[in-house]
């Protein structure tokens, strides 16, 4: 036990020593939760639009006005023809362009009916599907106002079958409120796996794991004491984190605090586990970093955070399932979110222990005295 | 000159010497790309849903065959009531219940106004916008063909076209932002240790008493990593055209020589940090931690960035990959030449010719 103590007291003055390294352990992913937070948000505003109006009928004017004041739109100004209208699309100054067609008026009257032709910029998809709906629904209530002008007896009798979302959870539909738990996690799966990984990797290079080496330290000992500074200063960031979630971003805790911080705890295991596994494995710090890099960007694009999990293709999943981000974020989402309780998430709760077990039985058994 | 040769040289055999760092360098990227084309996707497919039917009817029945025949939509369970939803949500099973009132198809059928309910977990809320528009649009499509009248008149109608991604493909939003990711943080990550490897271990006294000058330490530092990089961009290029089908619009020599400037920033970030700091250990952190996430989240790889709050905008100016980006999704998605594309090309420059000048200021001739 006083071996432990003395590992984990030279491990701590190494780290405190460093007040570079410290200052970005604790500031960076800080500074990095509360900037990301704000930055996360899939919604679609700002949208820019320019307009080809070849009719220029009174008509045509009217439709131009409703695009003008809406909210999800900033109107760039009026193009010529088409060509220019690509021109914008390309150079990207535009989202979308309504090509008004000639004769839009003329066709409204005497067809009945009129198309207007809507170009979007279609890169991005979903936002390009999201511009098309939006861009749909100002046209349908111009339909409709139009209809209430020209046949204000005949008004169709109402929709009969009325659709009625209900957003549990979320309500208001915040973003930061799902992506604040998320990002949490992967700054502390980032900062505690690469400090582990570089740890030992730097003793092995600069030749004081020899030293290490020939001391009376048993293994266990020698893993024990490596891995309990980096979890303790994880539990710090962790707090840390939460607290500016719980204050800054008002995300709320429904579920219980404790079992929170029981999973956290896990979790860091987990991290600093698998950067003791990675050190081992490793030659040079480069090495370590690359293994890590590799690792950490692996769990952090298919942690669900970006794109639901369960959208990704077969495969994906498979490789997904010794993802732990990908059940700490489903655990800290569900726990305060939703105010789940153990029972709920002890499936996440089992593959993580499984994870951690595995990882450190493996950085253990890799981890030898003798050269 | 002789002298720069025989320094690249030396550079050349470390990199070639330590063939695990090789291997991870030229696997990496590779196997990156290819999962990320593949894996990121924002397509709804299957998502697991239940169903609260309290009315048992004729129309409750078609109503649920339509979502799940759509293919968006899978029926995981049935429920009773509406705490079934919430023990459901709590555990994460679905993601959606929809939801009929006891008495709907009386309402329905007699003139009332009769209501479905889509209950989504908003805790993932960006699934639970998208779910509950498909269903929104099968659901009304079904009760426009039970009310067959006749059109009503005036109506205008919205052609759209989806210009430059017509099977409006997640790809092509990925494969580029994964491509600007990979290469920037290998290549600066590679380039961050070289200087401070040096230092830690001593050589770096060497270095400086050799009559190599500091401008000739620092450009034989980049060109083997130049050299490896570039090779690494071309291979990913290949990979994105070939097997994730970008297309390939624009010219390859203007990609080519731009993946070529980006590369060349990205080597200068490294060198910065390098000279900056005095361990591997502080500069590999440097690199990675503060460089991925922000690449992450404030390049246009995934957030769009006109929805940020105006200081993120500006912050988002400062981030390199988000020029690489719009470069290459221009060049290969659009087809845009330089002409279109200058501005992002010289900010890239600006930026590199910026650090490579911040270093050579560090680089002092004296160790402190």
């Amino acid at each position: 036990m006083k071996r432990i103590g003395f590992l984990i007291e030279k491990e701590f003055k190494q780290i405190f020593r460093n007040a570079v390294l410290l200052r970005m352990m604790i500031a960076a992913p800080v500074l990095q939760l509360i900037l990301l937070s704000y930055a996360a948000n899939f919604e679609v505003k700002n949208l820019t639009i320019a307009l080809v109006d070849q009719d220029h009928s009174p008509f045509s004017q009217r439709l131009a006005v409703k695009f003008r004041y809406i909210d999800n739109f900033r109107f760039l100004g009026y193009l010529p023809a088409e060509k220019q209208a690509r021109r914008q699309l390309l150079n990207g100054t535009a989202d979308l362009v309504l090509v008004i067609p000639p004769h839009f008026e003329r066709d409204l009257y005497r067809d009945n009916g009129a198309s207007v032709q809507l170009l979007i910029n279609a890169i991005d998809g979903s936002k390009a599907g999201i511009a098309a709906s939006y861009a749909g629904t100002i046209i349908r209530d111009f339909n409709s106002d139009v209809l209430i002008e020209n046949f204000p007896v005949a008004t169709v009798s109402g929709q009969r079958l009325a659709v009625v979302p209900q957003y549990w959870y979320n309500p208001k539909l915040e973003y930061r409120t799902f992506m604040v738990p998320g990002v949490l996690f992967e700054l502390m799966i980032l900062v505690g796996a690469l400090i582990a990984a570089l740890n030992i990797v730097r003793e092995k290079e600069i030749g004081t794991m020899e030293q290490l080496n020939v001391t009376p330290i048993k293994k266990y000992q020698f893993i024990i004491g490596k891995l309990t500074p980096f979890v303790l200063i994880g539990l710090v960031q962790f707090t840390i984190g939460l607290t500016v979630a719980v204050f800054l971003f008002k995300t709320p805790v429904e579920g219980s605090l404790g079992l929170l911080y029981g999973v956290a705890f896990l979790f860091l295991l987990l991290c600093v586990g698998l950067g003791l596994l990675i050190s081992a494995i490793s030659e040079t710090q480069q090495q370590a970093m690359f293994a890590a890099f590799f690792f950490l960007v692996l769990f952090i694009l298919l942690s669900g955070l970006f794109s639901s999990t369960d959208d990704m293709p077969r495969w994906a999943q498979v490789v997904n399932t010794i993802n732990p981000l990908k059940y700490i974020i489903e655990v800290g989402r569900n726990v305060m979110l939703k105010g789940s309780t153990f029972a709920d998430v002890q499936p996440q709760f089992l593959a993580l222990l499984g994870l951690t077990v595995g990882v450190i039985s493996l950085a253990a058994w890799r981890y030898r005295k003798t050269v | 000159m002789n002298r720069f040769f025989a320094f690249v040289k030396k550079e050349f055999l470390h990199i070639f010497r330590d063939q695990r760092t090789l291997l991870i360098l030229f696997g990496l990227p590779f196997a990156q790309v290819l999962l990320f084309g593949f894996a990121l996707t924002n397509e709804i497919k299957n998502a697991n849903i239940a169903l609260l039917d309290n009315d048992h009817s004729v129309h409750s029945q078609q109503i649920t065959n339509r979502l799940l025949s759509s293919g968006y939509f899978r029926l995981r369970q049935n429920l009773r009531s509406y705490a079934d939803i919430e023990r459901a949500f709590r555990q994460g099973s679905i993601k959606m219940a929809v939801v009929f009132p006891a008495n709907f198809t009386n309402d329905y059928e007699h003139g009332g106004s009769a209501q479905v309910q889509l209950v989504s977990d908003a805790s993932e809320q960006n699934t639970a916008i998208s779910l509950t528009n498909y269903a929104t649009v099968i659901i009304r499509s079904y009760a426009a063909e039970q009310s067959p009248q006749a059109t009503p008149p005036m109506q205008i109608e919205v052609a759209s076209r989806m210009v430059f991604n017509p099977e409006l493909r997640g790809a092509f939003v990925f494969v580029p932002g994964v491509m600007a990711m990979v290469l920037l943080l290998v290549s600066a990550m590679m380039t961050s240790v070289t200087i401070a490897r040096e230092k830690e271990v001593g050589t770096m006294e060497v270095l400086l008493v050799s009559p190599l000058n500091q401008a000739q330490i620092l450009f034989g530092k980049i060109v083997p990593y130049l050299l490896l990089s570039f090779l690494n961009g071309c291979l990913i290029i290949a990979l994105g055209v070939f097997l994730l089908h970008i297309p390939m619009n624009g010219s390859l020599p203007l990609l080519l020589a731009e993946t070529l400037l980006f590369i060349l920033l990205a080597l200068s970030i490294g060198l910065l940090i390098s000279s900056m700091v005095d361990s591997q250990l502080v500069a590999m952190f440097g690199s990675l931690i503060i460089m991925l996430m922000p690449t992450i989240f404030l390049s246009v790889f995934i957030f769009p960035i006109e929805s940020m709050p105006r200081p993120l905008q500006v912050v988002s100016n400062i981030i390199p990959a988000k020029y690489f980006i719009n470069i290459v999704k221009g060049i290969m998605i659009k087809g845009a030449g330089l002409g279109g594309l200058w501005r992002d090309t010289a900010v890239l420059a600006g930026m590199t010719v910026l650090f490579i000048g911040l270093t050579l200021r560090n680089l002092k001739p004296r160790l402190s």
